[in-house]
């Protein structure tokens, strides 16, 4: 299997006022499609710079991003918009839905950008729907979804351009344990449905859903296990 | 295309998501066009109401005076004589050659005077170049002129004046300059305040056979010559031989200047819009600056909206937005509040300007130039000062933007 993934020394510093704050130091990871590794580590750890870069919001400092072969840190910003577009599906914390639009306006969202036609959105945007159990809520906005349907319009709208990664990052943070474990065991189907997960998180009982734990301390990886 | 009819959809909604706020920003847009529409449609009005009362004067008469109008008035010329019009008379593509002469007396009947009345004496084809419709009676004819007969036709002011108590004039004898006429017309009322001011209306003229105007007022004055041509288009051609005869029986070398003039209604209507040209401009600058007071109001919510989205400009970009989709989001949104501003504005402007229409002797013109002047400057104000809002928005990061709270 060669990686889908691949992390080659890659730092990340910020600028805090003068100082150069370092929240990476030199990670080397190397992700295979089809894997469900977790993510962990303490706040400060260097997690969300880590998801970040993962999911091409950011980009390294120094240091090397391979996605399918393809050098992540050479692409421009319209190239990166692009590739996040139909590689990467985001699952947040808080949702991050548009209020205004409903479930399907949502879901939808993702094909707008990838410039499909009006008729293969919608039909596509229900089919994901469906698959995460929404087909009946399809038209309601987000205030008329309680939280556990709102993660799964996020879940959907993640899915629906098919892409090489679903990042989850703290997907169950703001819902109550019940509806997180609904929201985990969604997530395992996937990926038992052949997608590769990465999850970002800081309780150890999420993280045990992944098949692989990466953890990282002071920006270094000081773990990386098979579960 | 179908990307743009995606973000015009999208700016729509979010524009309906705000729509108090979405009005308010309109309204500033839509006082503009309002401003401006009604400005350049009484501007158009006005032009037109002007246009309409030089037109008075004809538009195939052709003036010969002793001076060009606007022009250098006290070089020497010689004064206009009979000898001038007889030349005239042989330019044989003019329809008319009418000579008149302008002096003012007083005028009374019974006890009551009026001082200072313009008292034209000229021919009876007159009436024929100049519209001069008569409301009772008759215009003079050529026997009664030549005969020198002490008749007048007088004008509506006049009239009502000396005959306060609406008897029939006609028939009837005023006294001009203390030598009694008899009235054998009245002239329809003419005057609207710029014919009033500018002495283009009949309403305080009275007009005599030209005889008895030389024999009681003297030939100091000079003469008039209105020439008048068949159609508008041989007004130039009968200009030209108008000059050659006036030139050769002035006996001016080639190449002196003429010491007459030849004068148009077209000619004053220039000197007019000339005159006037600069009040326009500035009024249409006031009306400009009311919508660029709008536009900045634009700018100033679409920074605030931009603001209070920064999270969805982040959740988009994290989607998949390219910086030029945002872009034209939010520029969207900023166009169609000032399209929609714009055309609110101007269906109010057109019926602002209905209503002065109807309450004033100005001439309603539907000016397309109005709303093509209108649509343009809303698209440059909804582009200009929405584009920076926008532009932010776009560069925004997305790690960031998703960030911010």
């Amino acid at each position: 299997m060669s990686g889908l993934i691949k992390l080659a020394g890659v730092t990340k510093d910020y600028k805090l006022g003068k100082t150069l704050v370092p929240a990476l130091r030199g990670i080397d990871l190397t992700i295979d499609k089809a894997e469900y590794i977790s993510i962990m580590g303490p706040s400060g750890s260097g997690k969300s710079t880590m998801l970040n870069i993962l999911g091409m919001l950011d980009t390294p400092t120094s240091g090397s991003y391979f996605f399918r072969g393809t050098d992540v840190t050479e692409l421009s910003d319209s190239q990166l918009a692009t590739a996040r577009n139909r590689e990467v599906g985001f699952v947040f914390q808080t949702f991050n839905l548009l209020p205004r639009a409903t479930a399907l306006g949502n879901v939808e969202l993702p094909l707008i950008y990838s410039g499909a036609g009006r008729k293969e959105r919608k039909e596509r945007a229900k089919q994901v729907l469906e698959m995460v159990g929404l087909a009946d809520r399809m038209n309601h906005r987000p205030n008329e979804l309680s939280g556990g349907q709102r993660q799964r319009v996020a879940m959907a709208r993640a899915l629906v351009t098919n892409p090489g990664i679903i990042l989850a990052d703290e997907p169950t943070g703001n819902l109550d344990s019940k509806t997180g474990e609904e929201i985990m065991s969604l997530l395992d189907e996937l990926w038992e449905k052949g997608n590769t997960i990465i999850l970002v998180t800081h309780e150890g009982f999420i993280a045990k859903h992944a098949k692989r734990r990466v953890e990282l301390l002071d920006g270094h990886i000081s773990l990386d296990t098979k579960v | 295309m179908y990307r743009f009819i995606e973000t015009f959809r999208s700016a729509v909604d979010s524009l309906r998501g705000h729509i108090l706020r979405t009005m308010l920003t309109m309204l500033g847009i839509m006082v503009g066009v309002t401003t401006i529409i009604v400005i350049v449609s009484v501007i158009a009005g006005l032009d037109g109401m002007v246009a309409k009362e030089f037109s008075r004067m004809g538009t195939r008469v052709l003036y010969i005076n002793r001076y060009q109008w606007g022009g250098e008035f006290f070089r020497r010329a010689p004064r206009i004589g009979q000898k001038e019009v007889e030349a005239l008379e042989r330019v044989g593509i003019a329809e008319y050659i009418v000579p008149y002469r302008e002096n003012w007396a007083t005028l009374s009947r019974g006890g009551t005077d009026i001082n200072g009345m313009q008292v034209i004496g000229t021919s009876e084809d007159y009436h024929f170049i100049r519209e001069i419709p008569l409301e009772l009676g008759r215009f003079f004819s050529r026997s009664e002129v030549d005969h020198g007969s002490r008749i007048c036709v007088i004008g509506h002011d006049i009239y009502e004046n000396l005959f306060p108590d609406g008897e029939d004039p006609v028939n009837e004898y005023i006294d001009i300059y203390q030598v009694p006429f008899r009235v054998i017309g009245v002239v329809e009322k003419q005057g609207n305040f710029i014919s009033n001011m500018s002495d283009l209306a009949a309403d305080y003229k009275v007009f005599i056979p030209l005889p008895v105007s030389t024999k009681m007022f003297g030939k100091w004055r000079g003469l008039n010559i209105m020439v008048s041509a068949p159609t508008e288009d041989m007004l130039e051609p009968v200009e030209d031989e108008c000059r050659m005869v006036l030139r050769a029986v002035r006996g001016l070398k080639p190449g002196a200047e003429d010491n007459f003039g030849i004068n148009s209604q077209d000619f004053i209507l220039k000197n007019f819009r000339d005159a006037t040209k600069y009040m326009w401009a500035a009024l249409v600058g006031i009306g400009a600056l009311s919508l660029l007071v709008g536009g900045i109001g634009v700018m100033n919510i679409m920074l605030i909206t931009v603001t209070e989205r920064t999270r969805e400009i982040g959740v988009r970009k994290a989607l998949g937005a390219k910086r030029l989709s945002i872009l034209l989001q939010f520029l969207l949104e900023a166009l169609i509040v000032c399209w929609i501003g714009g055309a609110i504005g101007a269906v109010l402007g057109f019926l602002v300007t209905g209503v002065i229409a109807a309450v004033s002797p100005l001439i309603f013109v539907f000016s397309g130039i109005a709303v093509g002047l209108g649509f343009a400057f809303t698209s440059i104000i909804g582009v200009f000062f929405g584009l920076y809002p926008a532009v932010k928005a776009a560069r925004k990061s997305p790690v960031e933007a998703l960030r911010y709270e």
